[in-house]
């Protein structure tokens, strides 16, 4: 879906990004991940031509990006940053019609659209399309400018450390919702992120950067047991093992069909990383799995959970 | 304990120290001091009286006023007291405008149709005291309706007596009657050199900012010529405009037509034009620059083209910036016309200079007068643009 090919980019005598080559599959939310000023804003930008680069190709659905107009490119691939940019004059409708708008769609099928993208995002259309931007908290906004950028139902979105301005609480809510949306809605995601547990949390796969360069583009699983260089394992450190565990759930170990007593009890959306913590406060090295009608669908082994990761 | 407590109340506010000033200062002026100047004609001196001497009992109830304002002032009245005294305040201007109309019709009526009742300096000190009072009371009013309340009805009745006739025997209105023909054309030319200089500068300096914004090699030249015509004084200005300005009249039958030469409007308009250029442009430039950029940043990864931008997103948030520009040209404009009357231009300023050489003071108040309340009106009704507009932008009132 999009495909880097030897991008480079130059500031003064900065190389920004040096020589990235990656390739996103469809539906794919991939993760650019790396330390503060290693290029992921750069590499981002230079997907919707918001940075012109120095050399390399970027192709978009097979289309060559810089052979577009700029602005008719970025009209199909949305765009959300930190800082949000909602047009303070304007209402929340719209904020969220303006690419609508300049697709020249007619009211009627604006304001649908609108309508619809507000509930998307958890935002009543009768309480807040009238509303302003000031109007709204910083969460709110965000939502906002979500549904902005899939307005016109891009099959790109990207996204420069959109939810990094916000409180831990309503990030973590957005993160879910979003990560959720959007496999609903199959868009394939470019997201920019230096927080490596967000990284690991929402990616399918993480491109983690150093110095302008890209390390290595993988699943957060081989990149915890294949990390590429020592940089990796270093950069993701010793919990790294622990937020791999948030990514899976319970669902699908296979249990051991032995009695369940005085084990401590937990669902099949559990997430690895909770049934972890459950068994250290429980003191014992098993649970129980409730099979959702009150009883237990078997028992969950330290070892079984250990495996199952590592494969 | 209750004494610890009251002496927060009883220390008086910046406001309140003000607004006795203001009362004194009026009481002061209604007691001594010209109120009216009776005279038997219009260029013989004739009796300077007080305010207690031209009214008798009337005087006495304007001191009663401005004593009650001082009252309002005292510690402890708070709020109220504020709206008190505006309101006193409002009805002491009105009550005294009443009284010197009065006098001077029966002044008239007794001495004579060439006698003349002029308004005397303590007559507009009280105007000024009353000012003081008001403007002392406005930052007590919570509400954009307290504050009208407290602010517009005096000079609202004011000028209703005005345009009804009621005022028509004072002297300054006699001389109006005399010289209608005049001053109307004066007060068209004045109006025509604000509006026409303040409305050409919006269109250029919206030109000139915007460009200078988005082109960095407009910047420096813009900039650079605006500034060469800003520290030039408007006499000399309108001095070295002269040879270049009749050159252009005589060789150009259609600029002739329209009147352009030497002298008259047309050196007096390009130095006025080049005037109110300035803060237009500035401000159009600024507060295009200092756009939050994240806003910008993300009007562009929309894909906005740069038209696009412009017209829905920067200038609309710019709006505010560039309306307080248009205010300080049309203030300037409508400050600077004066100096029309100097080279034949016309203007307001033609009746102040006509009034220097009868020595006819009412003359002269009938020129500064009209340029005065012209200011004020242009900067007033521009700032409620300005703010209904930021209203409007930012979600309604809250
Ligand atoms: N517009 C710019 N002009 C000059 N240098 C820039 C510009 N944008 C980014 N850089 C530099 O390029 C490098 C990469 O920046 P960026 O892509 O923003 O990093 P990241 O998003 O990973 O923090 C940094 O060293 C930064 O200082
Ligand atoms: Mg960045």
């Amino acid at each position: 879906m999009i495909r880097l090919e030897h991008v480079t980019k130059c500031f003064a005598e900065n190389t920004a990004v040096d020589d990235v080559s990656l390739e996103i599959k469809a539906g794919e939310l991939a993760i650019l991940l790396g330390p503060s000023g290693c290029g992921k804003t750069t590499t981002l930008r230079s997907i919707n031509r918001m940075t012109d680069i120095d050399s390399g190709t970027i192709f978009v659905d097979d289309i060559n990006v810089l052979e577009q107009q700029p602005d008719e490119l970025r009209r199909r691939i949305g765009y959300v940053i930190q800082s949000i940019g909602l047009f303070p004059h304007l209402t929340i409708a719209r904020n969220v019609a303006t690419v609508p708008r300049l697709l020249g769609w007619d009211a009627e099928r604006t304001n649908k659209r609108v309508n619809e993208l507000l509930e998307m995002v958890g935002l009543d259309p009768a309480l807040y399309a009238m509303k302003h931007p000031r109007e709204l908290s910083g969460g709110e906004q965000q939502r906002v400018g979500v549904a902005r950028a899939l307005a016109a139902d891009p099959a790109v979105l990207l996204m420069d450390e959109p939810f990094g301005a916000l409180d831990p609480l309503s990030r973590q809510r957005l993160q879910v919702e979003f990560r959720a949306l959007q496999r609903e809605l199959g868009t394939t995601v470019v997201f920019v992120t230096h927080d490596i547990e967000e990284a690991v949390l929402l990616g399918d796969r993480i491109a983690l950067m150093d110095h302008g360069r890209l390390i290595q583009f993988d699943r957060p699983e081989t990149l915890w047991l294949s990390p590429a260089t020592p940089f990796v394992s270093s950069f993701f450190g010793e919990e790294f093992a622990l937020k791999i565990l948030s990514r899976h759930t319970v669902f699908g170990i296979a249990l051991e069909r032995v009695s369940p007593d005085g084990l401590a009890q937990v669902t099949a959306e559990t997430s690895l990383k909770d049934a972890l913590a459950t068994m250290v406060s429980s003191g014992r090295d098993a649970l129980s799995v409730s099979d959702g009608l009150g009883g237990s669908a078997g028992v969950l082994t330290f070892s079984a959970l250990v495996h199952a990761v590592k494969e | 304990m209750a004494s610890s407590s009251n002496t927060g109340t009883l220390r008086l506010s910046g406001d309140q120290i003000v607004g006795m000033a203001g009362a004194l200062l009026g009481a002061l002026v209604t007691a001594v001091g010209t109120y009216l100047e009776l005279r038997p004609n219009r260029i013989l001196g004739g009796d300077s009286v007080t305010a207690i001497a031209a009214f008798g009992p009337g005087a006495w109830a304007l001191l009663g006023l401005w004593a009650l304002m001082f009252a309002a002032c005292l510690p402890g009245t708070g709020r109220t007291g504020a709206m008190v005294r505006g309101l006193v305040a409002n009805t002491t201007m009105v009550v005294s405008v009443l009284l010197v109309a009065r006098r001077a019709t029966a002044f008239v009526a007794q001495s004579g149709d060439v006698a003349r009742a002029s308004l005397g300096i303590s007559f507009w000190l009280s105007l000024g005291a009353a000012y003081i009072v008001i403007f002392s009371a406005l930052p007590r009013a919570k509400s954009r309706n307290a504050r009208a309340l407290v602010s517009l009805p005096g000079i609202v009745m004011i000028a209703g007596l005005l345009f009804t006739g009621q005022l028509n025997s004072l002297s300054i209105l006699v001389e109006y009657a005399v010289n209608a023909d005049s001053f109307n054309k004066a007060l068209v030319q004045q109006l025509s050199y604000t509006l026409g200089a303040t409305g050409i500068a919006l269109v250029i300096g919206l030109l000139a900012g915007v460009g200078a914004a988005k082109n960095p090699r407009l910047e420096g030249p813009v900039f650079a010529t605006l500034n060469i015509a800003q520290v030039l004084p408007s006499l000399s200005f309108i001095g070295l405009l002269i040879v270049p300005m009749g050159w252009l009249g005589l060789n150009f039958p259609a600029l002739k037509a329209l009147g352009v030469s030497g002298i008259g409007w047309a050196p007096v308009f390009v130095v006025l034009l080049s005037y109110a250029l300035y803060p237009i442009t500035r401000n159009v430039y600024t507060s295009l620059k200092t756009l939050d950029e994240s806003i910008t940043d993300a009007a562009r990864g929309m894909g906005m083209k740069p038209i696009q931008r412009l017209f829905t997103v920067e200038l609309p948030l710019a709006f505010p910036v560039i309306i307080a520009g248009v205010r300080i040209a049309a203030v300037q404009t409508t400050a600077a016309a004066i100096l029309a009357a100097l080279v034949g231009g016309g203007g307001l300023g033609q009746i102040v200079f006509f009034g220097v050489q009868q020595t006819a003071t009412d003359l002269i108040l009938l020129g500064v007068i009209p340029i005065v309340a012209l200011s004020l009106t242009i900067d007033a009704s521009l700032r409620f643009v300005e703010t209904l507009v930021r209203t409007a932008q930012e979600g309604g009132l809250t």
